[in-house]
């Protein structure tokens, strides 16, 4: 019998809070636990709460496996990695997801080393290949090709995946969830050159291109400065959040990720997403696709963006912006 | 101090529309693109140049890539640092991030003991954000992403704020460690002529596969890598999609009318 097995998910939890994008990754790899007749575990980090373990359990899970530790009660980059390194390395799971935010983003990689093994970077898809083998696809070069990913040799394989890629499904709850509790050793005596962090809670609040339900959005052809003055005026007199895509930092008209949207930013729900001079790679089309009515303006009659749209407008962006705002100041 | 700065050559992102895909050999067709130093790492070499100018030291840039990647190399020291390593072999070919890792961290060793090593958060092509954390692994060093704000104290500890989703946390680290900083740390000043002229004198070494004789080849490249690509699948996102057309007004017209019928007041 093959020394690694199990599908393992990273589980955040702040406070009482379950992460949600937990519930879209157990979406996902139910599908893959039917295909391999594996087990699905949920890894916590710390002492999660006793409501966040019970949800934990009726999540659908086989198994909860908790890295115990004072240090690990909240985030340090050195002391979680060390702690889901030693977990696998006991418990020997042949595959661990995790979501690709802040903590998972960094922990991923440190993991991956420690382990020597392979990790695909925000994914979008996993499945069984004509082999049997574990795929992750992740977009490519050129706007409308998936790459396949595969980790032939090494274990476990890894893989994270931006929140917002999949769906939550409701899965029936397993009658007897194992619970296995360990108490990281490593951690006593370790003390690490990263002293303990302080959370700085972000009070400019700014309004989330994620939660919003209607999504403008500036692509290359709208990275000039006083064409995307305009796009920024539209949306604030539509009322709708600007979202960017990567053009538009690399020119400097923005200087965060925080509304970079597409596999490598934010995946994005709105009832409407508006996008100018966004042209479709494949990246932006993900984090797009579930979005209910999609506008796109380009004048590019082959851009990418027009096969994954419901309205389509082969225009110069300017001319559309302008008439726009003048229509808005009738 | 002594700082290392990690870049990467990507294609140029403004005129990235020109990368074309050839399914067939899953090569990138990049003739008509030219390579940059990638975004995020013009503010990492802008915060080395920062901390040198406020402590003293020096500043050495390193990456890994083909001979042709000596022209960005060049390009950085036009910024003021002092000295860059080319890690240049066939050898270290098809790495993925983890044997990437593996080669800069041997390059570095090589080159001489740093304080610092700064990366840029993430590169404008691949975009894993895999490197920087995988770099300090292999080194042995404490590494943080994400960073957006960085301070050297007195004792020689550094106080790193750094990104954590909507929110930040701030942690001091003991050097030597490994930060990969993003974009909003701080504003890229760009090179004069006379940075532009001074590079093309400066020390520039470049160290292939048997010159780094630490590194075992079987963890560069290829062979070092776990991940491999597989097939290349088309995708199709395909919506019944409806033209609008007419003038300018007619569309705006249109357009507004459709934001209205979704229920969205302005």
């Amino acid at each position: 019998m093959n020394e690694y097995q199990n599908l393992w998910i990273y589980a955040q939890a702040e406070g009482d809070t379950l992460q949600s994008s937990f519930y879209e990754l157990l979406a996902k790899a139910d599908g893959v636990r039917e295909l391999k007749a594996c087990k699905l575990a949920a890894v916590l980090l710390g002492s999660p709460s006793e409501s966040v373990l019970e949800e934990v359990k009726r999540s659908g899970v086989d198994i909860i496996c908790i890295a115990e530790h004072d240090k690990l009660k909240t985030y340090h980059p050195e002391y979680a990695s060390m702690a889901l390194s030693e977990m696998a390395t006991k418990y020997h799971p042949e595959i661990i997801w995790l979501t690709a935010n802040s903590a998972g983003g960094e922990i991923a990689p440190t993991v991956a080393c420690r382990l020597k093994t392979g990790l695909v970077a925000h994914s979008v898809d996993a499945y069984l290949n004509a082999e049997g083998a574990l795929v992750h696809t992740v977009p490519a070069f050129g706007g409308r090709f998936l790459s396949e990913e595969l980790v032939p040799v090494q274990r476990p394989i890894m893989a994270t995946f931006k929140s917002g890629t999949f769906e939550r499904q409701e899965i029936s709850p397993r009658p007897d969830v194992e619970v296995l509790r360990e108490h990281i050793t490593a951690l006593d005596s370790y003390v690490s050159n990263i002293s303990a962090g302080t959370l700085v809670v972000n009070s400019a609040e700014e309004e989330s291109v994620e939660k919003a339900e209607y999504v403008v959005c500036g692509g290359l052809g709208a990275a000039e400065e006083e064409l995307y003055a305009k796009l920024k005026t539209f949306a604030t007199r539509t009322n709708g959040v600007l979202g960017y895509t990567r053009p538009v930092i690399d020119m400097g008209l923005e200087t965060t990720e925080e509304k970079l949207i597409g596999t490598s930013g934010k995946s994005i729900h709105p009832k409407v997403y508006i996008g100018f001079g966004v042209s479709g790679a494949s990246h932006h089309l993900f984090g797009i696709k579930s979005s209910n009515l999609i506008i796109a303006v380009n004048t590019d009659p082959d851009a990418d963006i027009f096969s994954a749209c419901d309205v389509k407008v082969v225009k110069d962006c300017d001319a559309i912006l302008t008439a726009l705002l003048t229509e808005l100041n009738r | 101090m002594k700082i290392a700065v990690c870049i990467k050559a990507v294609p140029d992102p403004k005129n990235s529309g020109n990368i074309q895909f050839d399914p067939e050999t899953k090569h990138i067709i990049r003739d008509n693109v030219t390579p940059v130093i990638n975004p995020t790492d013009l503010h990492a070499i802008e915060l080395a140049m920062a901390l040198k100018e406020q402590h003293g030291g020096e500043v050495s840039i390193f990456t890994m890539g083909p001979p042709s990647a000596e022209r960005q190399l060049r390009d950085a020291l036009a910024y003021g640092a002092d000295q860059a390593f080319l890690l240049s072999d066939r050898a270290f070919g098809g790495a993925d991030s983890l044997a990437t890792a593996y080669t800069l961290a041997k390059g570095i060793e090589k080159a001489g003991a740093f304080d610092l090593i700064i990366a840029g958060n993430e590169s404008s092509d691949g975009g894993t954000v895999h490197v920087p954390s995988q770099l300090g692994e292999w080194m042995g060093l404490p590494h943080l992403i994400e960073v957006v704000g960085c301070e050297l104290q007195q004792d020689g500890t550094l106080d790193v704020r750094k990104k954590m989703d909507e929110n930040y946390m701030d942690f001091q680290v003991k050097l030597p460690a490994v930060i990969a900083v993003s974009k909003s740390i701080n504003t890229v000043r760009y090179p004069n002529i006379r940075g532009i002229m001074a590079a093309k004198k400066k020390p520039l070494t470049v160290f292939s596969c048997a010159e780094l004789d630490d590194l075992d080849p079987a963890l560069a490249g290829m062979s070092g890598s776990p991940t491999r690509n597989g097939e290349l699948k088309e995708f199709s996102f395909s919506r019944n999609c409806e033209e609008l057309t007419g003038t300018p007004e007619e569309i705006a017209q249109t357009i507004l009318a459709k934001l209205r019928a979704t229920g969205i007041s302005f």
